[in-house]
């Protein structure tokens, strides 16, 4: 059954008041029976006493009948008349009784006397004046039957009884004539009417005699009239003739009014006691259910509400009184918002954590970083922002597997942190300020948040720290990795009023620093172009590959000794058909990230080689030189690659070297020591580039099976003027000539540059002093020209 | 309890019991009213009934009526069965009985009012020691004679 809704309090109310209303009811019902019975039974009484007075009334009759006769049949004379059966002797002494004193007293109202002599035939009868009924044998011929059929002592019994004749009802006494000897009988008809009527003084109440078939013979003259009220008991009896017929219906009224009357008044009083009871009982009920359930089921609704708006309260124990149920129920709850209360702690903790490092995670960053923007600008502090990124995980993920990379994204993690805190703990003022926070972002991003923190110089040095932290390989099962990082800066509030322009802005920069090598940036609006360029770039570059948007140009190295040119580098070019020209430092590191380097190096070996056998076939003897990426170092099939173009060209190895740079070589120097030294067994030459800023170990470079090494352009810019630097490449060039490694100087820009490399003792050079990077065709011909002549060396120069 | 003293203390209860017992009797007797022997020798009794038939059976039958004739509640004035005579038993002596009944041999029926009432038989036994020798005793009396319905005579 459906319910409407109500509260408990209105259901239980109905509930106690249909009850009241039930009782009410039964109050009244019983009350209606009670009634009802004691009418029923007040009859049943009335019946009785009716039926005992009639008797009484009627044996009263017939003694004084009877006394009549035997006061008629005493006189001689009687006795004379009726033994010489002198009729009209015996009518006389007979009339002389209807002025008896009985009769005129109205104890008796004669109807009829008559004398038979012993076998019932008539001698002499006189009937009263008003008599209807010819004789008293018609009247009551029953009764005489019955009194014919007596025998001996018997019949000088006096009989009685009711007769009817012409529906009109008359009592007959017969009684002997003769004390001991039988000589006949006498019949006394009196009329009954009369004598019950008298009930009515005896009873006190008004009587109503009549026949059984309904008509009235006698009637009290305070006998209600026509309807007989309700509260008016009408009892009655019907006396039966000779024959058992009914001969008289006796009635006889009783007014219940003063009897009954306490009856509504009692209704009253009852059926107040139990409105009475009934309220008191619904509040009641109402009170204890408030004290045992309602009040702890709205404790409880209460504080599941509060839960609601605050999920901190899961947990808090509530205590409520009431009924064992509703405590049993307040324990559940209190036992489930407990467990509840955990799990949202660890849910917290799950969402808010990276799974992996430990470290809070972009969630967690991003909720402080709101923290950050309370509504009331007056209460904004500075802060800084840095996001980082690894360069070249995605090379690492892919080549050591994962397991690899999630141990060195563990290990990075710790340092970072642990770089951050000795940093906070020694930085000047750190009490002051929120405790500095990092959080991995996801891959390999990391970000930090350094409240308090407002300018660009404080920002860096943490950045510079952070770096820093970087810089010592991490140890990841047998491989020892370097790892640089790529650090993005912005500044609130100069960089962006809201967490989301703060965080598309240190990508911004975190990019630009990734593209420039440079380690951190501190973001600057002129780098939001260069991120879309980023962008179009990296959407571009699969295509580029493919539709020959790439060309090499080719830049000559040349013997310091001779000034013959004696090797050619390829460099890559990128011919945007929007952009223009992408120079390589764009576009290359995109090409790592994205996975193209493969076919990129793939296609530049191909051409350079190509290109070189083309030249040869013309006859100019150079080589040439192709970049490697570190991450090719890391291919498998890099070896076999390189074999299978340079059999395509039928070119011979000794003409191909092969350039890494120092850092590439550094990030894995175990591995490659090995790919390198599969290359060299083709005699393939090989050459270390950018030399002098990886901070290579020398130990490692002796044990690397390089044939070449060519200096850094920063070592050889200045090197005729800085003679740190002229020391280095002295040192270098030493190094090589011990190891019998050929030395190439990048980026000679000027004669006393190129002079001076070749006082070091320097082999080759190569830069705009000799020529600058050129297309294929017109490097062609520049080669045929042999335009290439060295000058001499100024008087102002020398090392 | 000894067996003998138990013995002694039962004895001493019925002792006891016995004279209550007695005493009570002994009031009894004191305060009801005199109650007529069930039988009189000598004498035959007779209910009701037979006295109709001892009346037709024997002509000359003489009915005494041995109660007071004033008496307060039982006597004669509340009636009698007809043609009895009146002889009450405090003058009932065989003078008194001699002009009632002629013979001796006459048959005479004695009634009063009823069980409780003792005058018939004494009259009965005065009688009988008078040498009457057919005398017959009504014991219901006028009583038993009212109950049962039959006529009887009132002046």
């Amino acid at each position: 059954m459906r319910l409407p809704m109500f509260s408990l309090h209105v259901i239980f109310g109905l509930i106690v008041g249909f009850m009241g209303v039930l009782a009410l009811a039964q109050a009244l019902i019983s009350g209606e029976v009670h009634r009802s019975h004691a009418y029923a039974n007040q009859r049943l009484s009335m019946e009785r006493l009716i039926h005992l007075k009639t008797g009484d009334l009627l044996a009263e009759l017939a003694r004084h009948a009877g006394e009549l006769g035997a006061s008629l049949q005493m006189a001689p004379a009687f006795q004379q008349a009726f033994e010489s059966r002198d009729v009209a002797a015996l009518r006389e002494l007979m009339a002389n009784q209807f002025h008896d004193y009985f009769v005129t007293t109205g104890v008796l109202n004669l109807e009829e006397l008559a004398v038979f002599d012993s076998g019932f035939a008539r001698v002499a009868s006189l009937r009263g004046e008003n008599s209807q009924f010819s004789s008293a044998i018609e009247a009551c011929a029953p009764l005489i039957a019955r009194a014919r059929e007596r025998g001996g002592p018997e019949r000088m019994k006096l009989l009685s009884g009711l007769c009817r004749h012409d529906g009109q009802p008359y009592h007959a006494v017969i009684l002997p004539i003769g004390g001991l000897q039988l000589k006949g009988y006498m019949i006394v008809v009196t009329d009954p009417v009369h004598n019950l009527a008298r009930m009515e003084v005896t009873l006190g109440m008004p009587v109503s005699i009549g026949l059984p078939g309904g008509t009235s013979l006698y009637r009290a003259e305070n006998w209600p009239n026509s309807a007989i009220p309700a509260d008016v008991i009408v009892a009655e009896y019907i006396l039966p003739d000779e024959n058992g017929q009914p001969a008289l219906r006796v009635a006889a009224v009783e007014d219940v009014r003063p009897l009954m009357g306490y009856l509504p008044r009692t209704r009253l009083v009852v059926m107040t006691v139990v409105a009475l009871v009934t309220l008191a009982g619904i509040g009641l009920v109402l009170w204890v259910l408030r004290r045992t359930t309602l009040r702890p089921l709205r404790t409880l609704t209460g504080h599941l509400q509060q839960i609601r708006g605050n999920r901190a309260l899961l947990g808090e124990k509530v205590e409520v009184g009431g009924g064992s149920e509703i405590r049993a129920l307040a324990d559940s709850f209190n036992g489930m918002s407990d467990e509840l209360g955990k799990l949202y702690g660890s849910l917290e903790t799950m969402a808010f954590t990276d799974a992996l490092t430990g470290l809070p995670n972009r969630n967690r960053l991003q909720e402080r970083l709101q923290h950050q923007f309370p509504p009331h600008r007056d209460d904004r502090a500075p802060f800084a922002l840095l996001v980082m990124d690894l360069d070249r995980f995605k090379f690492i993920n892919e080549t050591l597997g994962h397991a690899a990379g999630d141990l060195l994204l563990t290990a990075v993690a710790a340092r970072l942190a642990q770089a951050l805190r000795s940093g906070t703990a020694t930085s000047v003022g750190a009490g002051e300020r929120e405790a500095d926070f990092i959080a991995r972002l996801g891959g390999d991003e990391f970000s930090v948040l350094l409240p308090g923190v407002s300018s660009a110089a404080d920002a860096s040095a943490v950045a510079r720290r952070l770096t820093q932290a970087m810089e010592t390989p991490f140890g990841i099962g047998e491989h020892q990795l370097r790892v640089d990082a790529s650090i993005g800066i912005v500044l609130h509030p100069q960089h962006g009023a809201n967490a989301n322009d703060l965080m598309r802005r240190a990508d911004v920069a975190m990019y630009q620093a990734k593209q420039t090598r440079a380690g951190y940036i501190v973001y600057d609006a002129g780098y939001d172009g260069n991120s879309l360029r980023r962008l179009a770039l990296e959407r571009d570059l699969r295509e580029a590959v493919q539709d020959g948007q790439m060309v090499l140009y080719y830049q000559p190295k040349v013997d310091l000794r001779t000034g013959a040119v004696c090797g050619t580098e390829a460099l890559v070019r990128w011919r945007h058909p929007e952009l223009g020209m992408v120079p390589p430092d764009e576009f290359i590191a995109l090409a790592e990230q994205t996975g193209l380097i493969h076919s990129l190096t793939t296609w530049v070996l191909d051409r350079a080689i190509q290109d070189c056998a083309a030249w040869r076939a013309q006859g100019s003897d150079v080589g040439v030189s192709v970049n490697l990426s570190a991450v090719s170092l890391h291919e498998r099939d890099l070896c076999d690659g390189v074999r299978h173009v340079l059999e395509r060209w039928h070119f011979d190895p000794a003409y191909l070297v092969l350039e890494l740079t120092e850092s590439a070589v550094m990030s894995d120097p175990e591995r490659a020591i090995d790919v390198l030294g599969r290359l060299r067994q083709y005699g393939v030459g090989l050459s270390i580039d950018d030399f002098g800023t990886g901070y290579s170990s020398l130990a490692y470079v002796k044990r690397l099976p390089v044939t070449e090494i060519k200096v850094d352009r920063s070592f050889v810019r200045d090197v005729a003027t800085d003679t740190g630097d002229a020391s280095i490449v002295r040192a270098v060039v030493a190094l090589a000539r011990h190891r019998e490694l050929a030395v190439v100087a990048e980026g000679v820009e000027d004669h006393d540059a190129y002079e001076c490399l070749q006082d070091l003792g320097c082999g080759m050079a190569q830069g705009y002093f000799i020529a600058r990077p050129m297309p294929a065709e017109a490097y062609m011909d520049w080669l045929a020209a042999g335009t290439w002549q060295p000058r001499q060396c100024s008087a102002a120069g020398g090392c | 309890m000894s067996l003998a003293a138990r013995v002694a203390h039962t004895i001493v209860q019925w002792s006891l019991a016995l004279a209550a017992g007695g005493v009570m009797t002994v009031a009894h007797a004191a305060e009801t009213p005199e109650v007529s022997p069930m039988e009189i020798g000598g004498a035959v009794k007779v209910s009701a009934e037979e006295v109709f038939r001892l009346f037709e059976a024997t002509p000359g039958l003489v009915i005494v009526d041995s109660r007071l004739a004033n008496g307060p509640s039982s006597g004669r004035a509340q009636g009698f069965i007809e043609g009895s005579v009146s002889l009450p038993d405090t003058q009932t002596d065989c003078a008194s009985l001699a002009s009632a009944i002629p013979k001796k041999d006459t048959s005479a029926l004695f009634y009063c009012n009823g069980p409780k009432c003792g005058r018939s038989a004494r009259a009965i036994e005065v009688a009988r020691a008078c040498g009457y020798r057919k005398l017959y005793w009504f014991r219901g009396g006028f009583e038993e004679w009212r109950e049962k319905g039959y006529p009887y005579v009132k002046h």
